[in-house]
């Protein structure tokens, strides 16, 4: 029902103007070393030294418990970080995914040993995650999945294939959803969580090239690969709701919404203030959607903040924005004028190229309304 | 919003359901003004919400006023309830004595909502706003897409009072919009509801409709529009004060009257045959949906508006303007 909706219209607070602040200027003073150009899709370039200059500002983590070296800061602090970043198109891919859910599945989860270690380099833009999901025959299905744990002395044997791992070639190490049961009546029971280290000799890790001609999803094969004891990450047979609880945090923030942003932007460049009335009732209905949506995510972002599970509004809040970032380069090209910058044209063609993954990773479009559907009392 | 706020919206929502109905909603498309249901609401206080101590309201924030409207927009309170309570404040900021009865605000040059019934109109045009008391001005009858009144008067270009207030003509211009999106908001709640309850209970194929995947996958996108409207709405009535009101008006507008558009195309196609029929309370959500999102500037007027102001700024500086 309409009553389950929790969005609450509610400013950023004043403390976090200060930190936007520090973080434009950051943004100005970094962005001329930055080769490639803007790009607000998230996995659109991987910097590992621009990583490191965030994790040296604190703005990795940011959330985190300062115990473990983290900021100790609001999630609203890491949203205006995030959006910041997002906005200017800055090569944020290395660490997102650790900064993202990854940290956090370790906070929750995580041994006290595996915390200390690991943490800290996240922190510093040190080391890369990925996300073990997918299979070959298991995409929306999660619970096909089929990739499987067996002991083996003190440790695991993993056997099976991780597919559309973005990422993975160049991670450090994926949190896998992996059986370590056989699948009975119960399709959610039975699974765990590991901590996989890549680095370790034995994964095969094969490159899968996308439709824009770039290299950054993988398929990832384990055979017979042993895995310590220690890396199951919380309770064995715990991995479904472990998993559920991660993706509350991957559905919801600004790259969810801004993904072809930098299009916008090209576009006033191109018009030079100059529109008439359809360039301009394009670019309104456009920013009306950007300003409308963001604000649902800050309350996403306050739900976080609060220890509440905002996993259907953060669908909502997905499945908005992915389909509205998708239409984004659509309405901007059919407004843009004849002769365009090669500048204008490259971030358009980027969008346009990239624009089928936005509603399918992270969850599809079908199986985000699902969820929604759910939390209505539909199902 | 105040702290009184709750208490408010409770009232409201108490005397809403209470005293207004489908026969009254009806009774009022057939030319009958819902007297009984005014003298209630004037009675209990609820225009006063928002409006200053020195104006004889109760004070508050008029952001109050304007959550009230979202219950009036889920009811249909089939009242010049936002058109009075904007009319008032204009004619307290004027220094204007406030008469007796239900009032109109409107666009010049548009029909009059309610005008037939009121005791006087304060018209809206880019330059000024003017109050015309009632008089003997001719009226043409007209009908909104709801069959409420909606009438032309005609009108001289100077008639009627001169209004001097303290605040910019576009902010009562923003006022006017907002009314709009708060009950479109209200409204589009309710339909999300009344369609999921409706999935939830009609039987086919030997299953309710919503263990379909193609309704659920319908209903997921009502709700998305509905909280999307909400939230620019909200937001917008936050800003009420804030050099930045009308471009969150802009915001509000255009989301919410999308979002009449898809979610009431949607709760259509969930009811079928049955919500196409005078019997069910869908249209009585839909046909004001059709009617609010075109008045005080439909979609494409308000993109246009803000695409205007944000086409001319430094690309680099958008950034900034979006999240001002």
């Amino acid at each position: 029902m309409s009553a389950s909706l929790d969005f609450r219209a509610v400013d950023l607070p004043e403390s976090t103007q200060a930190l936007r602040q520090e973080v434009r200027d950051f943004i100005a003073q970094v962005q001329p070393q930055i080769p490639s150009l803007p790009d607000s899709n998230f996995d659109a370039a991987s910097s590992k030294w621009f990583s490191q200059q965030l994790g040296a500002k604190g703005w990795i983590g940011m959330t985190w418990p300062t115990d473990y070296g983290g900021g100790g800061r609001s999630f609203l602090d890491r949203f205006v970080v995030t959006e910041e970043l997002i906005a200017a198109g800055l090569p944020v891919s290395f660490h997102w995914i650790a900064d993202r859910q990854s940290g956090a599945v370790l906070l929750s989860y995580g041994s006290e040993q595996q915390k200390r270690e690991i943490l800290p380099q996240i922190i510093k833009g040190e080391v890369c995650f990925c996300i073990g999901m997918s299979e070959p025959n298991s995409g929306s299905d999660l619970a096909a999945a089929r990739c499987s744990a067996k002991r083996s002395g003190q440790g695991w044997l993993i056997n099976g294939t991780k597919l559309w791992t973005t990422g993975a070639h160049q991670a450090d190490y994926m949190i896998a959803l992996v059986r370590t049961e056989t699948a009975g009546d119960n399709r959610h029971a039975g699974f765990s969580q590991f901590l996989i280290d890549l680095k370790t000799p034995g994964v095969e890790i094969r490159s899968i090239q996308n439709l824009a001609g770039n290299h950054t999803f993988n398929e990832v094969v384990f055979t017979d690969f042993y895995c310590p004891g220690e890396s199951i990450l919380g309770k064995e047979g715990n991995g479904w709701e472990q998993t559920m609880s991660e993706l509350a945090f991957e559905r919801s923030g600004p790259e969810r919404i801004l993904s072809a942003y930098r299009v916008l932007v090209e576009l006033l460049r191109e018009v030079k203030g100059d529109v008439d009335d359809r360039q301009a009732e394009v670019i309104g209905k456009i920013s009306a959607h950007i300003i409308a949506m963001r604000r649902m995510s800050i309350s996403v972002a306050l739900m976080l903040e609060e220890g509440k599970n905002p996993a259907l509004e953060a669908s909502v809040v997905k499945d908005l924005g992915n389909s509205f970032e998708k239409t984004m380069p659509e309405l901007l090209r059919l407004i843009a004028p004849e002769n365009t910058s090669e500048r204008f044209q490259q971030t358009l063609k980027s969008a346009i190229l990239h624009a089928p993954s936005f509603t399918l990773r992270g969850g599809t479009r079908e199986i985000l309304r699902g969820v929604i559907a759910r939390g209505l009392g539909l199902r | 919003m105040s702290e009184t706020v709750d208490l408010i919206l409770q009232t409201a929502e108490k005397l809403f359901s209470q005293h207004c109905n489908k026969e009254l909603i009806n009774q009022a498309e057939n030319g009958q003004f819902a007297d009984d249901l005014w003298q209630e609401i004037e009675d209990t206080g609820l225009l006063l919400a928002g409006v200053p101590e020195h104006y004889d309201g109760i004070g508050g924030d008029i952001a109050d006023f304007f959550r009230l409207l979202e219950l009036a927009g889920k009811h249909c309170i089939p009242l010049p309830l936002a058109e009075t309570y904007i009319a008032r404040l204009a004619l307290h900021e004027a220094g204007i004595d406030i008469p007796d009865g239900p009032l109109s605000f409107a666009k010049a040059g548009t029909t009059i909502p309610f005008g037939r019934f009121v005791s006087g109109i304060v018209l809206w045009s880019e330059q000024e706003l003017r109050y015309l008391p009632k008089s003997d001005h001719p009226i043409v009858e007209g009908y909104s897409y709801a069959g409420e009144a909606d009438d032309k008067i005609e009108l001289d270009q100077n008639d009627g009072i001169l209004l001097t207030t303290r605040h910019t003509i576009e902010w009562w211009q923003g006022l006017g919009a907002l009314s709009r999106s708060s009950l479109m908001s209200g409204a589009l709640g309710f339909m999300l509801d009344s369609s999921i309850n409706y999935a939830l209970e009609r039987q086919q194929f030997g299953r309710p409709i919503a263990k379909f995947q193609a309704i659920q996958q319908q209903l997921a996108v009502l709700a998305g529009q509905y909280s999307q409207a909400r939230q620019a709405t909200r937001v917008a009535a936050m800003n009420i004060s804030s050099k930045n009101f009308l471009h969150s008006v802009a915001v509000a507008k255009s989301v919410s009257g999308e979002a009449a558009g898809i979610g009431s195309e949607i709760a259509h196609q969930v009811l079928g045959a049955m919500g196409f029929t005078y019997e069910h309370d869908l249209h009585h959500r839909s046909r004001r949906l059709w009617s609010w999102r075109d008045q005080w500037g439909n979609e494409t007027q308000w993109n246009i508006y803000l695409g205007k102001q944000l086409a001319s700024a430094d690309p680099d500086e958008l950034w900034a303007l979006l999240t001002a």
